[in-house]
């Protein structure tokens, strides 16, 4: 069949790859690329070289990380079912042998990072770990379970975060908060604010490096200064891109908001690109710091509490946080 | 051999710190099953390739604290080779109730020594792909979600057609061409940064 529109360039192509294209260009790019088969093959040439292919192929047949063989009648691919998963080591005890060998010689194995792979409140997502040593269990199809909550590590703003959370834990909605260290510390209130505006640390659930986007019916990105975290280049900005791009890529797409200075986030992650319309907190200093962000990376900015475009719903922040939990609940209810 | 890469001089480097139990983790879940391999393909009981295993690692934790990886030994694949092939020649002695050959000699010395064959190194080299692609994989798949991996899995580990694939996965024919593709991205920058260099 002859696709109905020319041919994207390689840049687009690549960027698709990524997962760095706006909703609205990804939707027309995946439509093309349903119909032509060389745009299909210059898709394959741009993730890697042929030889590279083909020494994927050659080394993985036979590895533990294929899924289930049980699943491939369910599938109806018994019919060319390749040959079973060579019979693999069992790793566990090794690992435990050479686990004590190290610890024997004084090292400090063993802290640190357990957290990281904590299941949180929702044991159905699964911890989302290396499969180190060929003992990958298969995991399970990925079901969508309430809402992922994401706070800077340091300085995010606390009543973001507590109005989203309460809200929409109060309204049956099982909420998720991931961030980049444990505790999470808020900015202190700022001089002069209101006698009674209290904050806490909090405790993440899960490290953001290993939640994925598709796992939640919504994300949500609190405000706060130490957004930057997630904007400046370096794992968690990366980890950041990676779960808008895994929410955005679902199908459905996962909802993906983001309160305050929040949006900031989204648009480094290129969600905005295009003339997206979208809003965040409109102050900061330099006054206009975070409108200017998102301006820069092809928003086109709007000065209303709330605005949503697809998937994408931004929200200035603290006079409108509650209204836009009432806009999420009420975007999720085919969900629940 | 490759030469030393750049990342694996970041996580060999790492390893001098003995707390870092995370670079520490690492090192064992790549390296160790190359190891293990590589003693299973030379005929060793599974008992005995784990005791390889170990006392290979040892060796690597005990040069690393004493002066961290030495450039000047070659790649660090090529000088883990050694390490293996020698604690390889002592486990056997042992198992045949000859005297082992001296651990703490230098590894130059015992390349004179006990020449590895063209094809213990061949078994060496395929051990490590197999090791490093399905630590990329492993890595790989927790990134995406179960059914673009399938769709990756049956077309470019399987050699299925796409078409076929989106009929048996319910996915459309782009959604899978995408799935593939991003799945061959991240596994090919992930085998880079334990490799160091470009993909072959």
């Amino acid at each position: 069949m002859t696709p109905p529109t020319a041919c994207p360039d390689a840049r687009g192509l690549k960027r698709l790859i990524d997962g760095r294209l706006t909703w609205p260009a990804e939707a027309a790019l995946t439509a093309h690329l349903e119909d032509c088969a060389a745009c299909q093959e210059r898709l394959e040439q741009l993730a890697a070289s042929d030889p590279f292919w083909e020494r994927t192929a050659r080394n993985l047949a036979g590895s533990r990380t294929r899924f289930p063989s049980a699943l491939d009648r369910r599938l109806n691919l018994s019919a060319a079912a390749p040959e079973s998963p060579a019979a693999a080591p069992d790793y566990t005890r090794r690992r435990f042998l050479v686990a004590a060998g190290v610890a024997l010689l004084g090292l400090g194995l063993g802290a640190g990072i357990a957290w990281k792979w904590s299941a949180g409140p929702n044991p159905d997502s699964g911890p989302a770990g290396p499969t180190a040593g060929g003992t990958d269990p298969g995991p399970a199809e990925p079901r969508r379970t309430g809402v992922l909550v994401v706070i800077a590590p340091v300085d995010f703003y606390y009543p973001d975060y507590v109005t989203v959370r309460s809200g929409l834990e109060t309204n049956g909605i099982r909420v998720t908060v991931a961030s980049t260290a444990r505790p999470a510390r808020p900015s202190p209130p700022a001089p002069g604010a209101a006698a009674g505006i209290i904050t806490a640390d909090v405790e993440p659930h899960r490290h953001l490096s290993v939640v994925r986007g598709n796992e939640y019916d919504a994300v949500v990105f609190c405000g706060g200064a130490g957004v930057t975290e997630y904007t400046r280049p370096g794992p968690a900005a990366t980890a950041a891109r990676r779960v808008i791009a895994d929410a955005l890529a679902a199908r459905p797409p996962v909802y993906v908001t983001a309160v305050g200075t929040g949006p900031v986030v989204l648009a480094h992650a290129d969600c905005f690109r295009g003339g997206v319309r979208a809003t965040c907190f409109p102050f900061g200093q330099p006054p206009g710091t975070y409108k200017a962000q998102l301006v820069e990376r092809g928003a086109d900015w709007v000065p209303d509490g709330i605005v949503e475009a697809g998937p994408l719903i931004t929200a200035q922040g603290p006079e409108h946080n509650m209204a836009f939990v009432r806009r999420l609940l009420d975007r999720l209810k085919p969900a629940r | 051999m490759a030469d030393l890469p750049a990342t694996r001089i970041s996580l060999l480097a790492r390893l001098r710190n003995r707390d870092d139990a995370a670079s520490w983790q690492e090192f064992v879940g790549i390296y160790g099953p190359v190891v293990y391999g590589y003693g299973r393909k030379h005929g060793l009981q599974d008992s005995d390739a784990q005791d390889l295993t170990q006392v290979v690692l040892e060796a690597v934790v005990a040069a690393m604290a004493r002066r961290g990886y030495d450039r000047a030994l070659g790649s660090f694949r090529g000088w883990l080779f050694t390490l293996a092939h020698h604690k390889l020649y002592d486990l056997r002695a042992r198992l045949r109730r000859q005297p082992p050959g001296t651990g703490d000699s230098d590894v130059r010395n015992l390349l004179e020594a006990r020449p590895a064959s063209d094809a213990d190194q061949a078994l060496w080299e395929q051990e490590y792909e197999k090791r490093l692609f399905d630590w990329a994989a492993g890595r790989a798949r927790a990134d995406f979600q179960e059914a673009t991996w399938r769709a990756f899995w049956l077309t470019a580990v399987e050699g299925r057609a796409g078409d076929a694939v989106a009929g048996a996965l319910g996915m459309t024919v782009a959604a899978v061409y995408m799935a593939k593709s991003r799945v061959m991205a991240r596994l090919r920058a992930l085998v880079a940064e334990l490799e160091g260099d470009d993909p072959r």
